[in-house]
């Protein structure tokens, strides 16, 4: 459960914020906070291993850290670069020669 | 809630390069982007994706399309520095059971395994365009999904 956010209120508008989740999980505390930071449109950094910190009451908690993120037209134009070019081999093929090299 | 799948090198290079599946691709790409799925992938999918790049640069008679190499570094940048919800998940998490994985099927490498696992412990869809994955391995996790049979429904 998420029992703490840094700031307590005003989610939708921030740019940053933190959560605290007391799962018992690293895994579980994932799933808590990429869910209730999703509800205000935000995204957890890349950590995996999040943070622990003991609450002031005593809790152990896991915090994840949020942002905000901005427009990207990444789609469009990696969409302009690929009509720009032949159909080339496909990256399956790729990838499984470099993954069969490591039989 | 929104649905955690697990991405496929193989799945970046047909979203990042003109292929045969790049449609499908890049509408995965699209539901990351937009935030209707959150994406996880083992952390060698850097490498993996890297050395997709690089094949990119060869010849096409080497499978390449003969791209200047700054234009296929600057696809690797893009996709691993844009801000969006795409997590590299450390592997060794994953050791045990990738191990457990490849000795109960004769085809599946490490490194398949590796994603299987990962697939597996979120029990999250597997996204891929590869033989294996797509094959063998579906026989053992029933959510993995080819992308060259199946709709991304996200």
């Amino acid at each position: 459960m998420i029992v703490r956010t840094n700031p307590p209120s005003g989610l939708d508008e921030v740019d940053q914020a933190w959560f605290d989740s007391d799962a018992a999980s690293n895994d579980e505390a994932i799933r808590e906070i990429d869910a209730e930071a999703g509800r205000h449109g935000l995204v957890r950094v890349n950590e995996y291993w999040l943070q622990r910190r003991r609450l002031p009451d005593g809790r152990m908690v896991r915090r994840g850290f949020c942002y905000r993120p901005e427009p990207t037209d990444l789609v469009a134009r990696l969409d302009a670069q690929r009509r720009a070019e032949p159909i080339g081999v496909s990256s399956g093929e790729l990838v499984r020669e470099q993954r069969d090299e490591g039989r | 809630m929104v649905p955690y799948i697990v991405v496929d090198a193989s799945v970046a290079g047909a979203w990042s390069y003109n292929e045969p599946y790049s449609a499908p691709a890049a509408r995965v790409l699209a539901a990351i982007v937009a935030r209707r799925v959150i994406a996880l992938t083992p952390d060698r999918f850097g490498e993996e994706f890297l050395s997709i790049c690089r094949k990119k640069v060869r010849p096409p008679h080497e499978g390449g399309l003969s791209l200047p190499p700054a234009d296929c570094w600057g696809r690797f940048e893009d996709v691993l520095t844009t801000p969006m919800p795409l997590y590299l998940v450390p592997t060794p998490e994953l050791h045990e059971r990738a191990w457990q994985l490849s000795l109960s099927m004769t085809r599946l490498t490490i490194h398949d395994a590796i994603y299987l696992a990962l697939a597996e412990r979120w029990g999250a869809e597997l996204w891929t365009l590869d033989d294996v994955l797509g094959g063998p391995a579906a026989r053992t996790y029933a959510a993995v999904r080819d992308l060259r049979r199946h709709d991304f429904p996200h």
